[in-house]
């Protein structure tokens, strides 16, 4: 299972999808398109609170993908 | 002893820390969990989001930045193209600051995520940013003196 994991005004909104079961990576694809087209940042989260990497591209084996919304200076 | 020393560790030191948020409407003011809980009551949603957003940014902080949030109330992390040591505080605006070798604030740093987010969010969003994509952050940042009698916007 991987899980999307969506920075929103709720905390957060996750999205688990099935890496065994093609129509659910379509759909995780799709959701990743859709964020990163918006100019939300994809990371793949490391373990025990490493940095992780930066993702350009949809990758299903990604455990756990942490979609940050466009900064902006405040 | 020990009993008496966990009870006492719990009374001043966790509520101090680790669960310690700012009240919306009373900048500089840090409560502890059951009072934030009576303050922003009515808002249950909003507490249950709040929480997520800590939930979230303690899962993502290495060990030792989680312990330094737990009893400072921020935490260090170091930029992944500069080298550049930053700290990110326990607010949402101004929170960030760029340090110098012997740990004093150079410059302060003001950039968040667009959008409604809570503190956790901000946090862990600022946290990944100067590590993964520094010179982009950087580039939307606004910065500002450390010096609180100068405190305008760096040239």
């Amino acid at each position: 299972m991987g899980v999307q994991i969506v920075m929103d005004s709720g905390g957060d909104t996750r999205h688990e999808f099935d890496v065994s079961d093609l129509a659910s990576i379509a759909l995780a694809e799709k959701r990743f398109q859709e964020l990163t087209g918006k100019g939300f940042r994809a990371v793949a989260l490391g373990k025990e609170g490493a940095s992780g990497e930066l993702i350009g591209t949809f990758d299903p084996n990604v455990e756990q993908m942490l979609f940050i919304p466009q900064l902006k200076g405040g | 002893m020990a009993r008496l020393r966990r009870i006492l560790m719990d009374m001043f030191h966790r509520p101090a820390t680790r669960h310690r948020q700012e009240v919306p409407f009373l900048p500089g003011i840090f409560v502890r969990e059951p009072f934030e809980r009576f303050l922003l009551r009515g808002s249950p949603a909003s507490y249950e989001a709040r929480a997520r957003g800590l939930r979230l940014l303690e899962e993502n902080l290495s060990p030792a930045q989680r312990e330094q949030y737990d009893r400072y109330g921020y935490f260090d992390v170091t930029g992944g193209e500069t080298g550049r040591r930053y700290r990110i505080k326990n607010r949402f605006q101004v929170n960030v600051e760029q340090l110098d070798k012997k740990g004093r604030a150079v410059r302060l740093l003001c950039f968040m995520p667009d959008g409604e987010l809570v503190l956790g969010d901000v946090m862990l969003a600022q946290k990944l940013a100067l590590e993964l994509f520094e010179s982009d952050t950087l580039k939307v940042a606004n910065e500002f003196s450390p010096d609180p009698y100068r405190f305008a916007p760096m040239p």
